[in-house]
């Protein structure tokens, strides 16, 4: 009996729990379908409600139409031209605008409703898109390039050029072979003419962009007449990098690239550096990098446009020119502060900018919050720190194209990307404060030369090398061109503010100077003329009447108190001058000889000042009086402005020679060398800065380099 | 390390503690260089706060104004910000962000007024600014999208100036660590560091990240309202050794909110061969922030008033 109820029971239980499954299927079957009602409903109101705007909108658009036509027929008749145009013009606004209308009524809104929405959406905004990218024959007509037919147009830019497509003519193929260089056989021809609205100040910008592409080969030829002026350049056939981009994303899942989609990506960034690397190695700074302006044909990116390229040499101010986004916004503060191009470092730039072309690829979107801007899809981890390093802060970006390059070529060469860490990319090693925590064998010490002395970093809160220019414009007329080389190389050193905690390797190189018998050890390894160069800016820095000795080279260091003997300043001048005097061929002089000679300079000599720490201008001032009392010449006299301006080109050589082969102290100061060994005007090169104790103090920091011969 | 402490009336009393409306010396100190027109002080304004602002019009714009408008009406607005800067007062109360868009939606009305003027073949009508720095009841008011997007945008003034300020080596390792919600394992391992020195470099950021949102919070407000809204929102800037977890996980919140916001909030960048509704790339001469600053510079300074910035 008891059993039997229990078995009732379970059997009743069952039943009911059936049921009320039932019961809440049905419930929920008949919510879904009350849910889809009402959005069946709500589709068909949206539809009533997108018929009605848009037959208004077809309605107000034919009526405003109709109304503006008298208003064409009256000015026509009193001769009003332009406000007849003015109103044709807008007719044929209205008549557009209905057109619109008209589709939609008739088409988009019904395909709409039949939930095609998505194909509606792409016509809308393809469509447009392709007209307004098509061929303009006839616009096309009306331009003539001697020895070129032109077969079509290509959308302007912001330059206020026109864009030509066009064929070489025979003879134009034969002139270029009978000059041993061949035309491609389709071209583009940028022009600009006063009379389509081209300014003299775009021509004069766009033909300084063309002085620096002739130079990389990109240009086959330009002309100029009394009304025009154009170039003409190869025509790359492809896709620009926004909709290649597009295109990879939808093949691939959401969550981001496919491995296929990766390493095109990575193909094309590393195209994107090749280029760069040939316009930094050219002297030249790109200004524009940007997925509109990179083209992708045969499966290789191309670099076009250099509508903005301006010489890294260059000496007129910053301007901002750039695009959003893709422009580094330090930038534009320098550009705000008037700084001169030479100044900055348009190389990490440029770099700044291919990092965000990067995220481009990887997001298919920009970064709309700069180096602060999260990589959300699936991406390997080095690709993000690649990143995150070429668009982070100026001093620890990466120093040139090839530096990154490197990077993602160790990236495209992993057997899986994904498993390849930061720390195993080529340039790790580099990124500052990392050095502290990484094996002693893992990150080989650069060559250092001998003479290398150590700076302290810069202070904290140093964010850009460059801002004392203010500072440089106060300065009384010292007989030197300033830059801001010295500061990108303390701003390096700046790396290794937190190095200092930990390093091993660094604080071993700190302090094996210290252990100096007669003088340092760093000095002791000086080849004899440099040793004594370094001794003369030492003489010619105490010769300033400075109360306290003033440190040479780095405030751990003071040769004058480790030295037991030190020479004179006489004699150190001495010495000095009879190196200069035989690098530079003139004959060493006499002790009794007056030591300034205008005719016959014993020396020329550049000096170098950190914008970062600017040296106090007085001291700068009193060192330049010195050096030429002593029969130095000083390059940059602003007495001259040939020598000024040689000087600027100097410096800006100088700093070129920095930005794209720095990464740390050492490689600064190779390059520094080597500018030097391929300058042979240049007998030395003084850099000084102010001591990082601050302005208050007095030190001020020196580093002599000599050329080798 | 500590935090640097929030000085003047920011720090004047718990939350809720009436203070005297008066603004602190970093506000005040700003507000002097925008009056000053310094040029520095008005990219500032337009990097932190031009995205914001592009939104908002694009948003009230809607389906009238397209992204390059909204640029430019961007541009306009932080332009009669520079005109209103002289006459704000600070004793009315007005919020930092109310203030700021109280000019925008006035600079948006008088674009339609201009459009509408041009229609009908008339110059454009002058626009009485007299509302400008009121802020009490702007219509249509500061929403709460439109105040947390305000909040994001000084968490990443905040952000970017502490990455100046930490290095790129630090802050990567706090980026990984917190914001993209790494352990301290992946981050060792990836970056060939003890999960120690991950740990000591994510309290060194972490204070610095507090000094910089204590300071930016100080700077870009006007009443004590705004300022308390680190403490509200859980990034107590003085807080005890058991907030840092919070601390962390809200400023991770923070930061994936503002990403996800980022984008959809902004016009994408010009381009030189796109649609019609974004023609020109390269920005033009005289375009962007550097147009503003020109446009500025060329004005003369308002007047200080003494009487209300100390």
């Amino acid at each position: 009996m008891t059993a039997l109820s229990i078995v009732g029971l379970v059997l009743f239980g069952l039943a009911a729990a059936l049921g009320l499954g039932l019961a809440a299927g049905v419930l929920w079957l008949v919510w879904q379908l009350v849910k889809l009602v009402v959005r069946l409903v709500v589709h068909v109101l949206d539809f009533a409600r997108r018929e009605l705007v848009d037959s208004v909108q077809v309605a107000g658009a034919v009526f405003t139409g109709a109304a503006m036509a008298p208003l064409v027929a009256i000015n026509f008749a009193l001769l009003r031209m332009g406000a007849a145009r003015h109103y044709a013009r807008s007719i044929g606004d209205e008549v557009k605008s209905a057109g619109v209308g008209l589709w939609r009524v008739a088409l988009g809104n019904p395909l709409r409703l039949c939930f095609l929405g998505g194909v509606v959406d792409h016509v809308e905004r393809r469509l447009p898109d392709a007209m307004e990218r098509s061929p303009r024959s006839r616009r096309a007509r009306r331009a003539t390039f001697e020895g070129y037919d032109v077969v079509g147009t290509l959308p302007s830019g912001g330059s206020g050029a026109q864009l030509f497509v066009a064929r070489p003519r025979a003879a134009t193929q034969k002139r270029f072979l009978a000059q041993g260089r061949a035309l491609p056989r389709e071209v583009v021809i940028k022009s600009f003419a006063l009379e389509a609205g081209s300014t003299l100040p775009q021509i004069v910008r766009e033909s300084r962009a063309l002085e620096a592409a002739s130079r990389l080969g990109l240009v086959c030829e330009h002309q100029l007449s009394a009304d025009h002026f154009y170039y003409v350049m190869p025509y790359v056939k492809g896709e620009d990098l926004d909709r290649v981009v597009r295109g990879l994303h939808a093949q691939s899942s959401p969550e981001g690239l496919g491995p296929q989609e990766l390493a095109l990506v990575l193909g094309y960034a590393t195209d994107l550096l090749d280029h760069l690397g040939r316009f930094h190695a050219g002297g030249l700074w790109h200004k524009d990098v940007k997925p509109a302006n990179i083209l992708v044909a045969s499966g290789r990116a191309h670099l076009v446009d250099f509508g903005l390229v301006t010489p890294l040499a260059s000496a007129m101010t910053l301007t901002t020119h750039g695009t959003e986004y893709y422009r580094d916004p330090e930038m534009v503060r320098l550009a705000l502060q008037g700084v001169k191009v030479h100044e900055v470092d348009g190389v990490r730039f440029d770099i700044y900018s291919a990092g965000a072309v990067l995220y481009t690829m990887i997001e298919n979107s920009f970064p709309a919050h700069g180096s602060l801007s999260a990589i959300g899809k699936r991406c390997p981890e080095a690709l993000r720190w690649i990143v995150q390093r070429a668009m982070g802060e100026m001093k620890a970006r990466y120093a040139s194209a090839g530096e990154m390059r490197a990077d993602l070529a160790a990236l495209a060469a992993a057997r899986d990307p994904f498993e390849l860490k930061p720390a195993d990319l080529p340039s790790f090693g580099r990124t500052g404060s990392f050095v502290a925590d990484r094996p002693a064998h893992a990150q080989p010490e650069p060559a250092i030369p001998a003479f290398a002395p150590t700076f302290e970093p810069a202070p904290e809160g140093r964010a850009c090398a460059f801002r004392g220019r203010r500072g440089r414009r106060r300065m009384p007329s010292v007989a030197l061109a300033t830059v801001g080389l010295f500061g990108l190389f303390l701003s390096t050193l700046g790396f290794f503010t937190s190095a200092r905690q930990a390093s091993a390797v660094t604080a071993e190189r700190l302090t094996v100077r210290t252990a100096s018998a007669e003088r340092p050890e760093w000095m002791r390894g000086l080849p004899e003329r440099e040793r004594k160069l370094v001794e003369l800016a030492q003489g010619v820095v105490e010769d300033l009447g400075e109360a306290e000795p003033t440190p040479l080279l780095d405030r751990g260091v003071d040769p004058v108190e480790t030295s037991p003997t030190p020479a004179s300043a006489e004699d150190v001048d001495r010495t000095a001058e009879e190196i200069l005097a035989t690098e530079s061929g003139a004959a060493p002089p006499s002790p009794d000889e007056p030591p300034v000679s205008a005719s016959a300079p014993r020396g020329r000599v550049l000096v170098l000042e950190d914008l970062n720490a600017p040296a106090d201008s007085k001291a700068t001032a009193q060192l330049c009086g010195k050096l030429a009392e002593r029969g130095f010449e000083v390059v940059g006299d602003e007495a001259d402005p040939d020598a000024a301006a040689r000087a600027v080109e100097l410096l800006a050589s100088a700093r070129h020679a920095l930005g794209i082969g720095t990464a740390d102290e050492a490689e600064t100061q190779v390059a520094l060398q080597r500018f030097l060994d391929a300058t042979p005007e240049l007998d030395a090169l003084i850099v000084l800065s102010q001591d990082a104790d601050g302005p208050g103090a007095s030190a001020q920091l020196y580093r002599v380099f000599t050329r080798r011969q | 390390m500590a935090a640097p402490r929030v000085e003047g009336p920011a720090a004047a009393g718990p939350l809720g503690t009436p203070t005297l409306p008066v603004l602190s010396d970093p506000t005040t100190h700003f507000v002097r260089r925008l009056r000053d027109r310094d040029p520095a002080a008005w990219f500032e304004l337009w990097e932190n706060f031009g995205p914001v602002l592009r939104a908002q019009l694009s948003r009230w714009g809607r389906g009238r104004i397209g992204p390059e408008t909204a640029q430019d009406l961007s541009q306009e607005t932080l332009t009669a910000l520079a005109d209103a800067i002289g006459r704000h007062d600070p004793s009315r109360g007005a919020r930092f962000s109310t203030w700021l868009l109280a000019i925008a939606r006035h600079t948006l009305s008088g674009e339609i007024d201009r459009r509408m003027a041009q229609k009908r073949g008339r110059g454009r009508r002058s626009l009485s600014l007299e509302e400008e720095t009121a802020g009490a009841s702007p219509d249509p008011g500061p929403d709460a999208r439109y105040e947390q997007q305000v909040f994001e945008a000084k968490v990443a003034a905040a952000l970017r100036a502490a990455e100046r300020a930490t290095g790129f080596a630090d802050f990567a390792v706090y980026r990984s660590r917190v914001l993209e919600g790494k352990t301290g394992r992946e981050v060792a391992e990836a970056l060939a560091l003890s999960e120690a020195t991950v740990s000591r470099r994510v309290a060194g950021v972490r204070e610095r990240i507090r000094g910089r949102l204590a300071e930016v919070f100080v700077k870009y407000s006007f009443s004590d309202e705004e300022r308390d809204e680190l403490l509200r929102k859980g990034l107590d800037p003085n807080p005890t050794k058991g907030d840092d977890a919070a601390f962390d996980a809200v400023l991770a919140e923070v930061y994936h909110s503002m990403q996800s916001t980022g984008t959809a909030r902004n016009a994408p960048p010009e381009r030189e061969t796109g649609s019609r509704a974004t023609p020109a790339a390269p920005s033009a001469p005289g375009k962007g922030i550097a147009r503003v600053v020109r446009s500025l510079l060329s004005r003369p300074a308002s007047p200080l008033r003494e009487e209300t910035l100390p």
